[in-house]
């Protein structure tokens, strides 16, 4: 099975055959991984050099931590790339939705419904381990619904508002 | 075992400071009284006291600031002292009357101390009277006319601030750089400060723009001793944020020490100090002048530095002084051995502006080894709420030199392993290896005006991790097909392992 792999700026083609064997960029490689009791926690083994890494899966992609440094991780195969191009073409939508990052409590709304808004303008504060967190518009637009208050306890990815 | 007159301690904070105490009150074998709201059920806190008693929601408000319920805690608990750590309650006036009234010794300074100290105007003016030196300026007070403040502009030196009497925010503040654009400045800022706070008044004061921040840790009795315990540098911070903080401090040589020391030590003599306690200070990079900014009326985050240069455990003090025991310590007993780092692993991500990261503590590894110690308030399964500061560990790192501890800092941050939440880690890596933290050139706007946190490119760890990546989406997507299959055999990543482990035999 061949795979193309970014992580940080490399993009690599991993193949894996049915044997285990393991070819990067056409170049075959001794790998050895072993996963510990600790599912998060690895070692791996590439031509005797060894290396710790944590390893998690992260809203699909993989997160690797190694030597303090975390590696976003996107692995495709044939099939899932397939899958990214037709989502990418059916995701045009003529809406931005604008979510809370994280949890938190909305201190501030500096804007209301069909107030034209600038990219970079501050649209929300939500107040999280004692910080103040402002949300911006990630392009220029008109506001067309606001979906939270403010006092209103926000989770994660919670829709705040939309712009159209 | 040595005794202590206390037999049980509430500490009314939570996380790492609460930990911390826990420890100090075990050695002397005083129990302990913890207290969590709804959401810190399962931190380790509550595991590690004696007691653990609930007070309420999540929100600090509804919970560790709310003093009734903290004297009722320690009167059903039969308390006889209460801890308040730093935070909360810590350098709350009212609160530690509230305990004393209640007869629990609050272990900290006397509620004079803390009011003397908690209101900024009053604090410099008491050490004014004691002969610190403050920032040069007018004075806010009285109201000035624009000639008496040009006249007294010489005085106070180039660059400097005019500032509204009324003000806050920025509003009405302005930075004047030459003489010559005083009077425009001053006329700007009484219009700007009357539109904003309908009071026209404005006052001077000296601008440093290339300050460090130096503190004076002191610890003094009840019976009138006090001494000072060294200074620590924390001049790397965001948004008046420590981020780092270290002893000895790159810009102290033993004469200032001694003499910031003294003054240190005159202030908190001023106000009849007792128990640990931070003179705060900001020091001219360039003219060596430092001026008294603030005290701090209690135990700081970072009092682990100064232990580990001194020897000195700053929290088992605390106790004694509170039980009405004599400082063992002379100053000529204080001594900095070494050198020390901390770093304050924060749950926020370094990579999107410090945005504070919540989540599943969901696996941890703590560095270890000579001179490493490793302060911490979470552990596996602890969840990183919204409700609190976003500290999660403090990474104390001793060895002789800078130069060694900053290199077995990063050691130790290399080995520091937390899996769920993003941490302030890979910030600590870079700004280590900047010129100007190795060669201690820093000041107090360095992170933000400065500093710039790179995305370095690392090829080789890139292809590690790529490499690791793919191993285990090749493994679960051999397991999903296995499932359909209904078939069970080992994951292939294992049988790789296994080959391999079989090829390599020698």
């Amino acid at each position: 099975m061949k795979y193309r792999v970014r992580a940080g700026e490399s993009e690599l083609e991993i193949e894996i055959d049915k044997d285990g064997g393991i070819c990067i960029d056409g170049e075959a490689v001794d790998a050895d991984l072993q996963q510990s009791i600790d599912p998060s926690l690895y070692s791996l083994i590439l031509g005797h050099r060894s290396y710790e890494l944590r390893v998690e899966l992260v809203e699909g992609n993989y997160r690797a931590q190694l030597h303090g440094v975390t590696y976003d991780v996107v692995v495709e195969d044939e099939r899932t790339r397939l899958l990214a191009g037709v989502k990418a073409i059916g995701g045009q939508a003529g809406e931005a939705v604008v979510k809370s990052p994280m949890p938190g409590i909305v201190i501030d709304i500096s804007v209301k419904v069909g107030d034209a808004v600038e990219a970079g303008q501050t649209l929300v504060v939500v107040e999280s381990m004692k910080m103040h967190n402002e949300f911006r518009a990630p392009r220029a637009g008109t506001v067309k619904a606001i979906r939270t208050e403010v006092g209103t306890e926000v989770k994660q990815n919670t829709i705040l508002m939309t712009l159209g | 075992m040595r005794e202590n007159k206390l037999k049980k301690v509430l500490i009314a904070n939570r996380g790492e400071i609460a930990c911390r105490i826990i420890r100090a009150c075990n050695e002397f074998g005083i129990q302990t009284v913890a207290v969590y709201s709804e959401a810190d059920r399962n931190q380790p806190h509550v595991r590690m006291a004696d007691e653990a008693w609930p007070i309420g929601p999540s929100p600090a408000r509804e919970s560790y600031l709310c003093l009734d319920k903290l004297l009722e805690v320690a009167k059903l608990s039969g308390a006889d002292g209460v801890h308040p750590g730093y935070g909360f309650l810590a350098e709350n006036e009212e609160a530690a009357e509230a305990f004393e009234a209640n007869e629990v010794t609050w272990i900290g300074p006397s509620p004079k101390a803390i009011r003397l100290m908690g209101d900024k105007l009053t604090a410099r003016a008491t050490v004014f009277a004691a002969g610190l030196p403050i920032v040069p300026g007018t004075g806010k007070s009285q109201r000035m006319t624009d000639a008496e403040l040009v006249e007294s502009a010489p005085r106070i030196g180039y660059p400097l601030l005019v500032k509204a009497a009324a003000g806050g925010g920025g509003k009405g503040m302005r930075i004047i750089r030459n003489p010559d654009d005083l009077r425009e400045g001053l006329r700007v800022a009484r219009l700007e400060a009357d539109a904003s706070f309908g009071d026209d008044r404005v006052y001077l004061e000296r601008l440093i723009t290339n300050a460090r921040h130096i503190e004076i840790q002191i610890l003094g009795d009840q019976h009138g001793n006090i001494i000072h315990l060294g200074e620590r540098d924390c001049s790397i911070q965001r948004r008046h944020q420590k981020l780092i903080e270290e002893c000895p401090s790159p810009a102290v040589d033993e004469a200032l020490r001694q003499e910031m020391g003294a003054a240190a030590v005159k202030a908190a003599q001023a106000v009849g100090y007792y128990s640990a306690g931070t003179v705060e200070f900001v020091l001219d990079n360039k003219t060596h002048e430092y001026f008294f900014l603030e005290m701090n009326t209690r135990l700081q985050v970072e009092h682990t530095v100064t232990e580990r240069v001194t020897g000195v455990d700053i929290v088992k003090e605390m106790l004694r002084v509170a039980s009405g025991e004599r400082l063992r310590y002379r100053q000529e007993d204080i001594r900095l051995k070494g050198h020390t780092i901390e770093c304050r692993i924060l749950a926020e991500n370094p990579w999107s502006n410090f945005m504070p990261s919540i989540g599943l503590i969901t696996s941890l590894t703590a560095p270890s080894g000579p001179g490493v110690r490793v302060d911490t308030g979470v552990s596996v399964g602890s969840e990183i709420t919204p409700f609190y500061d976003s500290l999660i560990a403090k990474l104390v790192v001793w060895d002789e030199t800078r130069e060694e501890a900053i290199i077995r800092t990063q050691q130790a941050l290399r080995e520091f392993q937390i899996v769920g939440i993003q941490t302030t880690i890979p910030f600590f890596l870079q700004m280590l290896e900047t010129p100007e933290f190795r060669s201690g050139n820093i000041h107090t706007k360095f992170v933000e005006d400065e500093f710039l946190l790179k995305k370095t490119r690392n090829e080789k760890l890139e292809r590690v991790a790529a490499v690791a990546a793919a191993l285990i989406a090749h493994s679960r997507r051999g397991r999903a097909t296995t499932l359909e299959s209904a078939k069970s055999h080992p994951s292939a990543w294992r049988l790789l392992g296994r080959r391999n482990a079989v090829d390599n035999r020698l």
